[in-house]
């Protein structure tokens, strides 16, 4: 009889278990948007002969529950913290590393077919720019990621692909004068914050320091750090990698540049809309942060500033120039900056009908790698 | 669909438990037989249409079997028999190994034919197995006729064993398939652990020690320090094993639940001191379906020494062959057959002389390199692997990634080698023993088992972009 009890307990709390997960995530209602992922959620899909017969209901059926699987963050966090209790120095391709910092280990990004192309596709692009735009006038800087700048911070012996094989062929590959050095740059500075302990973009100050340093090289005037105050815009900033993870891992802080003179200037966003304003200031209130700067990714924005300077710039870059393009804003007359994976028009075209004096190309290293759509500098 | 799911675990299964339990006796393996085949239809529908044509062929050929052999007719009774195994090894030629035949045939004469490229169904390798394990149980008396089509088609497309086994013979379930009141109480309850025990292995330890795996073959191995790639070739190894006895643990929990008692498939290979007795611990149902229905009727060992070794190449080259259409299978179960020789004509004797210890050294060393040629479908990452293995390829013995991947998880390893003996077991048994059987702190202790595999694993299955399953080949 008692052996009986034991039984029926086990047995309840199996069904309570089952049941009740169950039932708690068939209770819940559907979410279009996660803003921890800063992606939209899979939905119900659409059951039809077709698509069960060809197995897509039940591979959009599986995304859907597990993509709404009621509270997905905790659980993820209960992984996170397993994982970490049981010595593991890494999940989800993401160091825990010293001083709170969540790095990406970027398996696989810098020896793939793209990878591979991206290099040669660079080389060509700057050399047919250098001879359009003339010696000192093109420049490719590829940023470093945190695995390689903060390499002292990730965990005893921890080996992830050394970036620096892959940069230095980016390096030899592009014609002489092309290639500027943001890690030579960066390294000199590795007593202060230069990357977000919760996100895999540079901080403004990193930006800061290589966008002074590419200007003096280029000769340019500029203005110097004194020349800006730093302003503390949150201290509520969770990137992209700690969504990854979960769990409890602190916040960051973002940082703005304000130049002591500033000019005004004019951004048309996407050839539709026109701001005052670079900063997004609603971002802040929103999970992905980062947008404050230009309202995240856009396939292209014109930016026209009263500074008397002759020279205008275009940009050919990605997310890491977001916080780098405000203080251009003090040097050159035009700033344009395109973002090839959403830009869809042909770049060739685009660049005759403007009068750039210099342009840029800005990515991160594994941003860089794992791009497809730098094929398009081809076209 | 695998157990190891949301998808199974919060949709599937409490809808069949419902249905299942609320349902009168009666029409209880209708409703096994139509949820089996959701399961087996989800994702790949077409395929169901093919277990369904073997369940009707195997179930039509058994009656005619029946009625041959109670009407005197022994020679049409085994007419009809090898027209089951043929049409049963046809259709696993066909939609198995067509890709395998014709691409051999193309780099042996240098033709070109182009490769069929016809998708594998899901588990024919298991359910062709079983069903011709039926016809011929039929054929030679060893169990009686199925009389109903439900109750046949119920067998083969049992969704507990469909996938990945075990093989379960008809015979082993005979009985319980008519029985009335096969679900109880103590079953269910054992069964509910023993798939949580089964969910633990795969998600927690498997797919855990996969990813150790996975890091290392993403090492270019002809660098690869001897140290990194035993880790690898150990990682594998224990892989395997909790991903493929997990599932058998979660395939007999769930049998248990709906009240049928598979046999055990594994009884800890891995401690086992000879190869011979690796593979009697080792995949059981599939040893034993060789052994009965292919090894004895060859003659087995009664025929002497040489066609004793014949019949040992022959099962092991099928059994190797069964495991995938890829050469590397029938190497690996060539392997397997010369150390089964080895060890019953000329090593056994001195293996059975050294100290225990060794013997568990020379069967895993044996053992673990077979994995290795298991793994690569590739003959050359293979070679590339066993040289770094070996030192061969001059990248020294060690180096910093390879004391990094230690202590990431050398946690998990001694869980692992732990979970490999039977000492766990033992422990858990001990431990529940200290307490009054039936009480409130056992009790107590296999809620908080149940519950705590149950919670973990839900975490690393909402999280999981990583939730393979090995078996999915076979």
């Amino acid at each position: 009889m008692k052996k009986n009890r034991q039984q029926r307990v086990i047995i309840g709390l199996f069904l309570l278990l089952i049941f009740g997960t169950t039932a708690a995530n068939l209770l819940t209602p559907t979410k279009a948007f996660s803003d921890r992922e800063n992606r939209n959620l899979a939905q119900m899909p659409e059951l039809s002969p077709e698509s069960y017969f060809s197995g897509e209901f039940a591979k959009d059926y599986e995304s859907y529950i597990t993509d709404q699987f009621v509270g997905r963050d905790q659980w993820i966090g209960v992984k996170t913290a397993v994982e970490r209790a049981t010595g593991k120095q890494e999940s989800n391709d993401i160091y825990f590393a010293k001083d709170g910092y969540l790095i990406e280990k970027h398996t696989g990004s810098f020896t793939g077919a793209v990878a591979e192309r991206n290099i040669s596709c660079l080389a060509a692009f700057m050399e047919e720019m250098q001879e359009t735009y003339g010696k000192g006038h093109a420049t490719a800087i590829i940023a470093p990621n945190a695995v390689k700048l903060l390499e002292d911070k990730l965990p005893p012996y921890a080996s992830p692909y050394d970036e620096d094989i892959y940069l230095d062929r980016i390096a030899e590959a592009l014609p002489e004068g092309t290639w500027f050095d943001s890690e030579a740059v960066l390294r000199k500075h590795t007593d202060q914050q230069l990357y977000y302990r919760t996100d895999h973009h540079w901080t403004t100050r990193a930006a800061h320091y290589v966008y002074e340093a590419w200007v003096r090289e280029r000769e340019l005037s500029s203005l110097y750090i004194s020349g800006y105050e730093e302003e503390t815009v949150t201290e509520k900033f969770q990137g992209t990698i700690e969504a990854k993870v979960g769990g409890d891992v602190g916040y960051d802080s973002i940082q703005i540049f304000r130049p002591k003179v500033e000019y005004p200037y004019t951004l048309v966003y996407n050839r539709r809309e026109t701001k005052k304003d670079l900063y997004d200031w609603d971002a802040l209130e929103k999970k992905d942060k980062y947008a404050l700067f230009f309202g995240g990714n856009q396939p292209i924005i014109e930016g026209t500033i009263e500074n008397g300077s002759d020279r205008r710039l275009l940009v050919i870059k990605d997310s890491y120039a977001h916080c780098f393009l405000p203080f251009a804003f003090q040097d050159f007359s035009q700033v344009d900056f395109v973002d090839l994976r959403y830009f869809n028009e042909s770049l060739r075209e685009f660049m005759e009908k403007k009068d750039y004096t210099d342009i840029l190309f800005l990515y991160n290293a594994s941003g860089f790698a794992e791009d497809p759509s730098v094929a398009k500098l081809a076209q | 669909m695998v157990f190891s799911s949301i998808l199974f675990m919060f949709r599937f299964l409490p809808v069949v438990l419902l249905l299942y339990f609320i349902a009168p006796r009666k029409i209880r393996n209708v409703i096994l037989f139509l949820f089996s085949l959701f399961f087996y239809a989800w994702g790949e529908p077409k395929y169901v249409f093919l277990m369904l044509f073997s369940i009707t062929m195997d179930y039509t050929i058994g009656q005619a079997i029946d009625r041959f052999k109670k009407d005197g007719h022994r020679k049409r009774a085994k007419a009809a028999l090898l027209v089951s195994i043929a049409v049963n090894l046809g259709i696993l030629a066909f939609f198995k190994y067509a890709d395998f035949i014709v691409g051999s045939v193309n780099s042996l004469f240098g033709t070109a034919f182009p490769l069929p490229g016809i998708p594998l169904p899901i588990g024919i390798s298991f359910f062709t197995f079983q069903t011709m394990s039926y016809t011929i149980d039929v054929y030679r008396g060893a169990t009686k006729v199925q009389k109903k089509w439900i109750n046949y088609g119920t067998y083969v497309s049992m969704f507990p064993q469909l996938i990945a086994g075990p093989i379960v013979q008809y015979k082993t379930i005979a009985e319980q398939m008519m029985q009335k009141d096969r679900e109880n109480i103590d079953d269910f309850a054992c069964g509910v652990q023993r798939f949580m025990a089964g969910v633990g292995k795969k998600v927690l330890l498997a797919n855990n020690i996969g990813l150790l795996c996975d890091t290392v073959l993403a090492m270019p191995m002809g660098n690869v320090p001897v140290a990194t790639a035993w880790l690898g070739a150990l990682a594998y190894t224990f892989q395997i094993y909790f991903d493929f006895s997990g599932y058998s643990d979660m395939a007999i929990g769930l049998g248990k639940m709906f009240g049928f008692h598979f046999l055990e498939n594994f009884e800890h290979p891995y401690i086992a001191r000879s190869i011979t007795e690796f593979w009697r611990r080792w995949h059981i149902s599939l040893s034993s379906w060789f052994r009965e229905y292919v090894y004895i009727p060859l003659g087995g060992n009664r025929h002497g020494a040489l066609k004793q070794v014949r019949n040992i190449f022959i099962v092991w080259m099928l059994t190797g062959i069964w495991h995938g259409a890829h050469w590397n299978y029938v190497l690996w179960g060539v392997y397997y057959g010369v150390f089964l020789i080895l060890e019953k004509f000329v090593l056994g004797k001195w293996v059975k002389k050294l100290p225990g210890w060794l013997q568990n050294l020379y069967t895993l060393l044996i053992v673990v390199v077979g994995w290795v040629i298991f793994k690569c479908e590739d003959f050359s990452l293979a070679g590339q692997w066993l040289r770094a293995m070996f030192g061969a390829n001059g990248a020294g013995f060690f180096n910093s990634e390879t004391i990094y991947l230690l202590y990431n998880y050398a946690l998990l390893l001694f869980v692992l080698i732990l979970g490999s003996t039977s000492l766990p077991k033992r422990w858990g048994e001990r431990l529940l023993n200290c307490f009054r059987e039936g009480g409130t702190v056992q009790t107590l202790l296999k809620c908080a088992f149940c519950a705590g595999i149950f919670v973990i694993s839900v975490a690393y299955l909402v999280d999981a972009s990583y939730n393979p399953f090995l078996y999915f080949r076979f």
